[in-house]
């Protein structure tokens, strides 16, 4: 999938694969993936930016911890992640109620 | 700790721009990503290429690491804001030029001298894209003078006691919220690395 159909997106999609329980920033990339078949496939190097940026916003909040000799940062959401994400699901839910109309080949509502 | 002589090198490049922490998470996640790429191409050439191409190249991370910092939104929010304080500030002097007067030449000089610094060091923090700390530093050193220049004017004002005016009550305003911006960012940019 091309990086700019995701713009706007990019957001909601980090705080749902946050969602089950807290994942460092490889394993959020990994999730996306898994969830969509590889058909959302971020460079890993660009996930951790937007990780930070959510949590700057309070959306998630992270914590170092040591695994296998390395140090690792945690994510998890906050309960303005939560809501958040549930606005974003409406949001979306509404978009691609609108376009699936609009592109679905039915009529088109009369205006004057 | 790095795998790969590759995956080294790509680290040492991301550790040339960025704080030590986030390139410890960078390396956290390169690092898994070479891990199953070694599973899947069994190859340690292949898996730290695959590794690399999969992660993305440091000027790209670097750059989407400064558009997030805390240094360039804050020098944003101050670069929009100084032209509306400073044509408020323009304005109030324009209009009443007899108490503004009785300010002595060497302390607007400075004035100007330290505001010019400021605009600089935001402009900086808002174009560069390599060198977090850069951004960071100057953004901080920005925001810092800002707000001892803004209150600087509101002492002023307080102690020469002008003749009140709308013009006035708006510059007072601008250079209030300013100093409250500062007060939000310094602590955020202080607390990041």
């Amino acid at each position: 999938m091309r990086a700019e159909a995701l713009k706007g997106h990019l957001d909601g999609l980090l705080l749902a694969a946050l969602e089950d329980g807290p994942q460092h920033g490889y394993a959020v990339k990994e999730a996306l993936r898994d969830a969509t078949d590889g058909k959302i496939d971020l460079p890993t190097g660009t996930v951790y930016p937007a990780l930070h940026r959510l949590e700057q916003a309070g959306l998630i909040k992270g914590s170092w911890s040591v695994v296998g000799g390395r140090r690792r940062r945690t994510y998890e959401l906050t309960e303005k992640g939560r809501r958040s994400l549930a606005g974003a699901r409406d949001h979306w839910q509404e978009f691609a109620a609108v376009m699936s109309a609009a592109l679905g080949g039915g009529p088109w509502p009369v205006t004057n | 700790m790095a795998g790969h002589e590759l995956i080294e090198r790509h680290l040492q490049a991301l550790a040339e721009r960025l704080p030590a922490p986030m390139v410890d998470e960078l390396a956290d996640g390169l690092l898994a990503s070479y891990d199953d790429q070694m599973e899947r191409l069994g190859d340690p050439d292949a898996a730290a290429r695959a590794a690399i191409a999969d992660f993305g190249d440091a000027d790209t991370v670097t750059a989407a690491f400064v558009r997030a910092s805390p240094g360039r939104q804050a020098a944003f929010r101050l670069l929009i804001a100084g032209p509306i304080v400073g044509l408020s500030w323009g304005a109030v002097l324009l209009t009443g030029d007899a108490w503004a007067s009785t300010i002595p030449v060497p302390s607007r000089l400075t004035f100007g001298f330290l505001l010019g610094s400021a605009v600089l060091m935001l402009v900086l923090a808002v174009r560069e894209r390599r060198r977090y700390a850069t951004v960071r530093l100057a953004a901080l050193g920005a925001t810092g003078t800002v707000a001892v220049l803004d209150t600087v004017i509101l002492g002023t004002v307080l102690t020469l006691l002008p003749p009140p005016s709308p013009l006035l009550l708006v510059a007072l305003i601008g250079s209030s919220a300013r100093i409250m911006l500062a007060a939000q960012a310094i602590p955020e940019l202080v607390a990041h690395p």
